[in-house]
């Protein structure tokens, strides 16, 4: 299949963190802040002339220097972007509003201002976020004073202006921003997709780590260049991919490369959740804080395990996934053990689903290939036997 | 095998306790023999239990004196103490529930509940022996479970799946302390049961005022919860009482920590980490952690008096930093014998305790004193939440009880202990701090087995203490295969 | 179709086989070589070997004499003239069902991994589980194995078998084993109790690859380290029933499911022509 020169623009801002669009809003004088997780509003920190960069580290192969911090017994993307952050990948930061999404990644964050990263650098704040793990009404007014202190420090540092009219405009932007996504999302409900699991992958990583009124126009023509595509031919199954961070389209392409088209992201850094539309009346803190802890799949959201399982089943019915890769982090304790919910119980259920345990970095690509090769070969004999059957 | 030393005084406080600890249990057993017989079928990780009289030899290996006597006292209480426990609920399930260890049991005592920890086996089986709570591992991670996460909620969670837990409970209330390993292993038990949940999201920023409102609100929330769901009714008055006792025991406590720091402490090992671990957490609140205080501190005090070394060749005074070994439950006697390690206080007890003495003048303040000291314990207030949780408090035990090093067990899944590591590590060396640190497994000996962990803590002495053990026999022991 | 080959090529790391069927699904020559560094070098030695297996009458001389070739394992997309390549999961699944339809489980111990498969009723992959990031309990562990008892593969395979007691061998690594088990032999601990140990230490690596794929009778066991008798023992003695022993050797399963995968697909294009 043709590959879209409109596509090329979004791979390109995925080499490097401080990628062409953030340099221009540097130049702009516009305040990048750093974040880590779904549960930090992005419409938080689009307030003023502040854009939101999600952390990643691409291009980390080891991670020695870190290893000593945090140990060789924690998630490989805390300890990568420890590593990046040591190695000055994130100097252009003027502030990082971090969740205390699981102890590693909190651990992870908490050395920037151990180690003094970016201290040295005028303005630069840190704010960890107590983000609760369920949704309670103790725990809403104790997120919503989070985010009003990370607004503060926006407003004390940079003279952002953090009123709720502020937020209430940044809100309106990201809903306008995440209708434009849905159209090319919906795409791949499609019979035949004309948009690959990668593309797409590509373009919502992008939408996390460049300001995204910079990529309005970029997107619009890259939708209309979809439209008018052929659909993408010679994949042997549509795949779901659930799990946690997952933010290089290298392990996309891997996938499918080997026939599983991903027609589903429910993963960090994916769309599922992620494009959903946030209320904009009322109290704009009240409205964020209520819709990300509603909307948040992570496992961290620890009463919500039953509702995660109905979730998959949903999100394959939409999207026609014939299985699913749920895809883990080595050392994740949280995904770890939502394999025994969701795993064994859609494998019980006759749901294909395969697990694969990766580290941050692609590595291993053989032994990925040959997991994702048998279970797509799987998918195809089960279909198979559903044909006979019948 | 048990070597006997000391004087006939010491082999009848062995034997003395030995029989009162195996007394105990057969009361338990002729209370009701029939249902008791039926819960070591359904419950067999109940069978492992009976070796805990066993723990007191592995304990006092060579102990004699006032030492020997407090391990053997406590060593009998947390006997006692776990019977408590099994009657909760062996005799019949009726309104009893589940709860995790980590909530305030004062809650429930006052409530008149009776409860099931899923931890018990959890805690004490590899205790006892190291091996028996292997199968439940085993069990849990062929069903899909990483086998790098926790030990300790992978037992509750291999308990769980192997059937081996109480059935048909009225509610659960759970908490996400201390980590996610722990909360998450709930998921199992709520979906397998499809029990009433309630559970506790303690804010990793307790210490702030908007936090512990959470975590009092919250707490309302629970008992309302179980209010609803058990038709008991919250006591305050009794709660009160109960608080109140725990203030009690806080204040012999802090006594307990001046007679550990002395010049030549009477206090030291387990027979400080164990009292503290069951009665101001496992037996937060109950009339007999006062009594076993206090019985215990009677005798710590004529120690005192006699100026009696609670370890006889004392050579180093140490802290232990992370939870101790629970899969080498004795190995504070291996450093005294060994090394003269004498270890004066750890992680899990120590705490600016005085601090949160409970106001029982109202509901709320009572629900806020339980919410401080709960944030503030067993493996809580230091592995969440702030950095400043972790480190300053350990350079503060090290100054307060005159410690020339640190021990710490890295246990290897443990993420939040683990990931501070590389600046412990840092400040101990700016601070001059020898600073002994042995990766292992909290409780799965083969991981690390008892052996590795002496050689860890044998090579430092000898490298950086430039130590010579006090006894070469004790370098090398070929226990793998022994409880 | 009489007079029409398929072939299956099963490159590995250590080891490449190959099976040359008709399209009856009879096996008519097989072979297993020592693998090169270079895949495509090992599948052609495998190919040409299995070739010279085959009874002369066939007159199968070459590549061009089969229809369809399929490639697996390690080194399956190295195969230069494989039509296509299928995954060894899926493979040995098939060589197995082909070979013993009653095996619903399979332990699969190559060079250097480990799977456990589910199969199904129709040969199918279920499920399955793989180590395939560390060598302990694989054929690179064994080898260290024979290396430090200065034995051949037979021998050490019968020595546990004379044990009178388990030697356990605690490290997890099979680097740290090996020099492990260097020490216990300096102690002059006896070879066989030793080898015992081993292979005990091996049984429940595979029992837990075997719980995480679902274990359902019957379970055999395939690869190079199927020979193993030793670890056939330790197996059966962990999972409390007998292992069925295959009736072809079972390093070639691989390469025979390869073969048959290669019937069905050229069958079932002619079918649909």
């Amino acid at each position: 299949m043709k590959k879209l020169k409109e596509m090329e623009f979004f791979e390109g801002l995925l080499d490097n963190p401080k990628n062409e669009l953030v340099e221009k809003a540097l130049q702009e004088g516009r305040i990048a802040i750093g974040y880590n997780c779904y549960m930090v509003p992005e419409p938080l920190l689009s307030m003023g002339n502040a854009f939101p960069v999600r952390l990643r580290a691409p291009g980390v192969g080891g991670t020695e220097v870190a290893n000593h911090y945090l140990s060789k017994f924690i998630c490989s993307y805390a300890r990568s972007i420890l590593e990046s952050a040591l190695d000055g990948t994130y100097d252009f930061l003027g502030g990082l509003v971090y969740a205390a999404s699981c102890s590693h990644v909190t651990r992870c964050f908490q050395h920037f201002d151990l180690l003094n990263i970016n201290s040295d650098k005028e303005g630069f704040f840190t704010q960890s976020l107590d983000t609760p793990r369920k949704v309670a009404e103790p725990g809403i007014e104790l997120m919503k004073s989070f985010l009003r202190k990370a607004a503060d420090k926006m407003s004390q540092h940079y003279g952002i202006d953090t009123s709720d009219e502020s937020l209430r405009k940044a809100i309106s932007e990201y809903n306008v921003f995440n209708r434009l996504m849905r159209e090319i999302s919906d795409l791949r409900k499609e019979g035949n997709p004309r948009i690959t699991g990668t593309e797409f992958h590509t373009l919502v990583v992008a939408s996390k780590i460049a300001p995204r009124d910079m990529l309005m126009e970029p997107l619009k023509k890259l939708k209309a260049a979809l439209e008018k595509r052929e659909p993408v031919k010679g994949y042997r199954a549509r795949v779901m991919v659930v799990g946690s961070i997952f933010d290089n389209p290298g392990f996309m392409e891997l996938i499918e490369e080997q026939g599983g088209l991903v027609v589903a992201d429910r993963y960090c850094f994916g769309s599922l959740p992620g494009l959903e539309e946030i209320r904009e009346d009322g109290d704009p803190y009240e409205q964020l804080t209520r819709h990300y802890l509603n909307t948040c799949e992570c496992p961290r959201m620890m009463e919500e395990t039953k509702s995660r399982l109905k979730s998959v089943r949903e999100w394959m019915q939409e999207y026609k996934a014939d299985g699913v890769i749920f895809e883990t982090m080595k050392f994740c304790d949280l995904w770890g053990y939502e394999v025994l919910s969701v795993v064994n119980r859609l494998r019980d259920e006759g749901s294909p689903i395969v697990r694969i345990e990766r580290e941050y970095a692609l590595t291993g690509e053989g032994q990925l290939r040959t997991r994702v090769q048998a279970f797509i070969e799987l998918i195809e004999s089960k279909r198979l036997s559903k044909v006979l059957a019948g | 095998m048990l070597k006997y030393k000391g004087n006939i005084k010491d082999q009848w406080i062995d034997f003395k306790y030995w029989a009162i600890s195996w007394g105990d249990i057969l009361k338990l057993v002729a209370s009701n023999p029939y249902k008791v017989v039926i819960a070591l079928f359904k419950y067999p990780w109940i069978y492992d239990l009976l070796k805990a009289p066993h723990l007191a030899k592995l304990y006092n290996e060579g102990r004699n004196g006032t030492a020997l006597l407090l391990s053997q006292m406590t060593v009998n209480a947390v006997i006692k103490s776990v019977i408590r426990l099994l009657k909760k609920f062996v005799y019949d399930t009726k309104d009893v529930i589940f709860a995790q260890i980590m909530i305030p049991p004062q809650i429930y005592q006052a409530m008149g509940l009776r409860w099931f920890l899923p931890e018990t086996p959890s805690t004490i089986l590899p205790m006892v022996d190291q091996h028996s709570a292997e199968r439940y591992m085993d069990l849990i991670e062929s069903e899909g479970l990483p086998g790098d996460t926790c030990s300790y909620p992978r037992i509750t969670a291999g308990v769980y799946a192997a059937g081996e837990m109480p059935k048909n409970l009225k509610a659960m209330v759970a908490c996400n302390l201390p980590c996610e390993g722990g909360f998450s292993s709930y998921a199992g038990i709520e979906d397998g049961e499809n029990i009433p949940t309630y559970r506790l999201d303690v804010p990793n920023d307790f210490k702030s005022k908007e936090g512990m409102k959470a975590f009092v609100e919250d707490l309302k929330g629970m008992i309302a919860f179980l209010e609803d769901k058990t038709g008991h009714r919250m006591d305050w008055d009794k709660l009160a009482e109960i608080c109140g006792r725990f203030n009690e025991l806080m204040e012999i406590e802090l006594e307990r920590w001046e007679f550990a720091r002395a010049d030549v402490p009477v206090i030291a090992g387990e027979n400080i980490w164990l009292p503290h671990f069951m009665y101001f957490n496992v037996e937060a609140g109950t009339e007999e952690s006062v009594a076993i205080f206090k019985e215990l501190h009677k005798h710590i005090k004529a120690a005192y008096e006699k100026k009696e070394p609670a370890v006889k060749n004392m050579k180093f005074r140490a802290v232990l930093w992370n939870p101790p070994t629970f899969a080498y439950a004795h190995f504070w006697n291996w450093l005294e014998r060994c090394w003269g390690i004498a270890c004066l206080n750890d992680m899990e007890t120590f705490g600016n305790f005085n601090e949160f003495l409970i106001d029982t003048s109202s509901h709320d303040s009572m629900l806020e004193g339980l919410a401080r000291s709960w944030s503030n314990m067993t493996m809580v207030r230091h592995t969440r939440g702030a950095v400043e949780n972790y480190l300053p408090q350990l350079w503060q035990m090290t100054e307060m009880f005159k410690a020339n090093m640190i021990i710490v067990a890295n246990h290897i899944g443990c993420r939040s202990s683990m990931s501070l590591s590389g600046v412990m590590i840092e400040e101990a060396r700016k601070r001059n701090i020898p600073m002994c640190t042995f990766d292992y497994e909290l409780m799965d000996s083969r991981v690390c087995s008892r052996q590795g962990i002496r050689d860890q803590i044998s090579s430092f002495m000898r490298s950086v203490m430039k130590a010579e053990p006090l006894d070469e026999s004790l370098l090398v022991i070929d226990d793998e295969a022994d409880w | 179709m009489k007079g029409e080959y398929i072939c299956g090529c099963d490159v590995g790391s250590t080891y490449g086989k190959a099976a040359i069927m008709d399209m009856d699904g009879a096996v008519l020559g097989t072979s297993i070589v020592r693998s090169k560094l270079d895949p495509e070098k090992t599948s052609i030695l495998s190919v040409e070997e299995a070739i010279r297996n085959c009874d002369a009458r066939h007159g199968i001389r070459g590549l061009d004499d089969f229809v369809y070739l399929i490639g697996t394992g390690y080194g399956r997309n190295r195969v230069p003239f494989a039509d296509e390549n299928i995954s060894e999961i899926t493979c040995h699944a098939m060589g197995v069902h082909i070979t013993d339809p009653r095996v619903r489980t399979i332990v699969d111990i190559g060079g250097q991994d480990m799977k456990g498969i589910s199969i199904d009723v129709d040969g199918s992959v279920r499920h399955f589980a793989m180590n395939d990031k560390c060598a302990a309990g694989t054929g690179r562990f064994f080898e260290s194995m024979i290396r430090a008892f200065e034995v051949d593969f037979e021998e050490f395979s019968n020595m546990s078998l004379r044990a009178k007691q388990i030697v356990r061998i605690t490290s997890q690594c099979s680097v740290f084993a090996e020099s492990e088990v260097v020490s216990l032999v300096a102690q002059k601990k006896d070879p066989a109790d030793i080898a015992a140990g081993i292979q005990a230490a091996v049984a429940k690596r595979c029992f837990t690859m075997l719980k995480s794929a679902g274990v359902e009778r019957e379970v055999t066991m395939t690869g190079g380290c199927a020979k193993n008798l030793g670890l056939k023992k330790a197996l059966e003695k962990v999972l409390r029933f007998d292992i069925v022993q295959l009736a072809t050797d079972p390093q070639l399963m691989g390469s025979i499911g390869a073969a048959e995968f290669a019937r069905r697909k050229v069958l079932a294009k002619r079918s649909v022509a």
